[in-house]
């Protein structure tokens, strides 16, 4: 039985979509130790938020993902915490 | 006054909350726009209205909808799958607004292919549009109504944000729900907030104990026997979930709730029908013919959703299974089962590389071999299979698609239709005009093929599949059959 190991990332909008887009794709590799993975969006739109995390759903990753638009925290049992933007 | 009040109300627009007059084929026609004929005469043909109670509860609801409705009715939450057009006296009350899709926005395929071919809106997105934009759901969303959207098709909304922002979607559940949805429609019930988005990861979908028994019937009779496919395509999605075989009495209990419900007639769904017990990706006589004289002892139609060919091909000559299975199904020799199987190209080298092990135990190298050989069978034994080709794919070259067009010709002795996929890469969809994208003259000389094939083919299929139908759908479908191989006829596709 896998433990249950847990990610908490918090994504911060700053200027440019790019940097943004290529910090997600490093983080890719990461993520298959994790098996939840709880993302906070800090500062995007509701349309911006779906396309921004986009890379990180069409990649197969194993892990489940939860995203949340603003801060939102339901445990501390989490493993690492990230923040990136 | 309503006599029961619902917490969470789940549905869907009408292109899926139908039983497509029992024909699942013509589901298909759900996919396109109205080709010829007005949409209301289309629709009427593709998805007419269902039976519903004296509540606004359909008869027969889509599968995946009845699944979510276990899945909330067994942790004690009130839900209820409710008809499209009696959401209004539901929605006053409801907290929460379920919807599950095959295709929203008719991204997926054959819808994208058909909207590319005419440059028209399929009718399932835009009924789904206009489904969003019913007053009755824009009023609840006024007063705090949840929406949480779901399905196969749930992965569209992260390309079209803007209707998720437009309507108020307040979660998208991207995988297999059953767990996670109780936890997310409780939250929603407490006030709490939600997330804008949750992956179900493998770690979160159902063992096969705990996915839920469906509560009322399903459309056409639909029930599940398994769950994944073990072959690993490169374009499918059902490959990253897990292999689970539903144990007989889950799925005899499923099949009870069809019956009590009145329904006539069962359709086994899988991935892969023939894997059902087997060892690896080779069939096993026993469970398949269990399974099968299970499914007849309750009902005198029962359909198969998908197999592959090389399952049928290995079946076949190992045991005569297809032969043996045939004749449990079959009532009489005038009757045929339709299945949808998969062809996606006639290149062995492309089969080599995009599906790798959809050939085995056989080679890959030998594909369309195997495509020939199981087309026979079933032509001999009355089943006819209804076949996808992908063209497209990413590594595809003009080589490749002179094979599937040489394949396309050797299958024509073979009673069957063959339905070209286009293939619409993700990254087109940034384009807003991705639809207007062309297909090249070899993947259109591959489409004319596939025409001429069906037409020749579908008036002999006709006699059989439209024998028991209302007669304004007969008549309907033959006229549009007709109209149609007229036009191919006069623009030199046929």
């Amino acid at each position: 039985m896998r433990s249950n190991r847990k990610l908490h990332i918090t994504i911060i909008k700053k200027g440019n979509p790019d940097s943004l887009n290529s910090k997600l794709e490093e983080l890719i590799p990461m993520l298959s130790k994790y098996n939840h993975i709880v993302i906070n969006m800090q500062g995007f739109k509701c349309g911006e938020l779906l396309e921004t995390i986009r890379p990180l759903t069409i990649r197969n990753i194993s892990a489940t993902l939860i995203v949340h638009n603003g801060k939102y925290e339901d445990s501390d049992d989490y493993e690492e915490k990230l923040i990136i933007g | 006054m309503l006599s029961e009040r619902f917490d969470v109300v789940l549905s869907v627009d009408r292109t899926l909350m139908t039983n497509h007059h029992g024909k699942e084929f013509l589901g298909f026609m759900a996919t396109g726009p109205p080709v010829m004929v007005p949409e209301r005469v289309w629709m009427a043909i593709a998805a007419p209205k269902v039976k519903v109670d004296d509540i606004g509860r359909p008869v027969e609801a889509p599968y995946g909808l009845r699944k979510i409705e276990a899945a909330l009715l067994d942790a004690g939450i009130k839900a209820a799958v409710i008809d499209p057009d009696h959401l209004g006296k539901h929605l006053k009350n409801a907290k929460v607004l379920g919807i599950g899709h095959h295709d929203y926005f008719a991204l997926g395929p054959p819808s994208s292919e058909w909207w590319v071919l005419t440059g028209k809106e399929p009718v399932n997105s835009r009924y789904f549009k206009r489904f969003m934009e019913k007053p009755e759901i824009r009023a609840a969303k006024n007063n705090g109504l949840r929406i949480i959207v779901g399905g196969p098709a749930a992965w569209q909304w992260l390309w079209m944000p803007e209707y998720f922002e437009k309507w108020g979607v307040d979660t998208v559940v991207e995988g297999e729900a059953e767990k996670v949805i109780v936890s997310l429609v409780k939250n929603a019930l407490d006030g709490k907030p939600l997330p804008q988005y949750v992956y179900v990861g493998i770690n979160d979908v159902p063992q096969v104990e705990e996915i839920p028994l469906i509560k009322n019937a399903s459309v056409n009779g639909l029930v599940e026997i398994m769950r994944g496919c073990p072959r690993g395509c490169r374009f499918c999605s059902v490959t990253l979930r897990p292999l689970r075989h539903y144990p007989l009495e889950m799925i005899e209990k499923e099949l009870q709730v069809n019956k009590n419900a009145g329904l006539d007639r069962c359709l086994i769904h899988s991935e892969d029908i023939l894997l059902y017990g087997a060892n690896g990706i080779k069939p096993r006589p026993e469970p398949l013919i269990k399974l099968h004289e299970m499914a007849r002892s309750y009902f005198n139609i029962v359909g198969w959703s998908h197999v592959s060919l090389s399952a049928v091909k290995y079946a076949q000559e190992n045991y005569s299974l297809i032969s043996r299975l045939s004749e449990i199904i079959l009532r009489d020799d005038n009757d045929f089962i339709g299945v949808e199987v998969g062809i996606e190209t006639g290149s062995p080298e492309l089969a080599e590389k995009m599906m790798p092990a959809k050939a085995a135990p056989y080679s890959a190298r030998s594909w369309p071999e195997i495509v020939r050989e199981s087309f026979s069978i079933m032509h001999d034994v009355r089943i006819v299979p209804a076949a996808t080709l992908i063209l497209g794919v990413p590594g595809e070259t003009s080589r490749d698609l002179v094979k599937t067009l040489e394949l396309i010709d050797e299958l024509k002795p073979f009673r069957s239709l063959i339905v070209p996929m286009y293939f619409v890469p993700m990254g087109v969809l940034k384009n807003k005009e991705w639809y207007k994208a062309k297909p090249s003259e070899e993947q259109l000389e591959i489409m004319k093929a596939c025409l001429k094939h069906d037409i020749y083919w579908i008036k002999d299929l006709a006699k059989w599949y439209l024998k028991d139908m209302n007669p304004f759908v007969k008549y309907s479908l033959k006229t549009v059959i007709s109209l149609v191989e007229k036009v191919a006829k006069l623009f030199r596709l046929i």
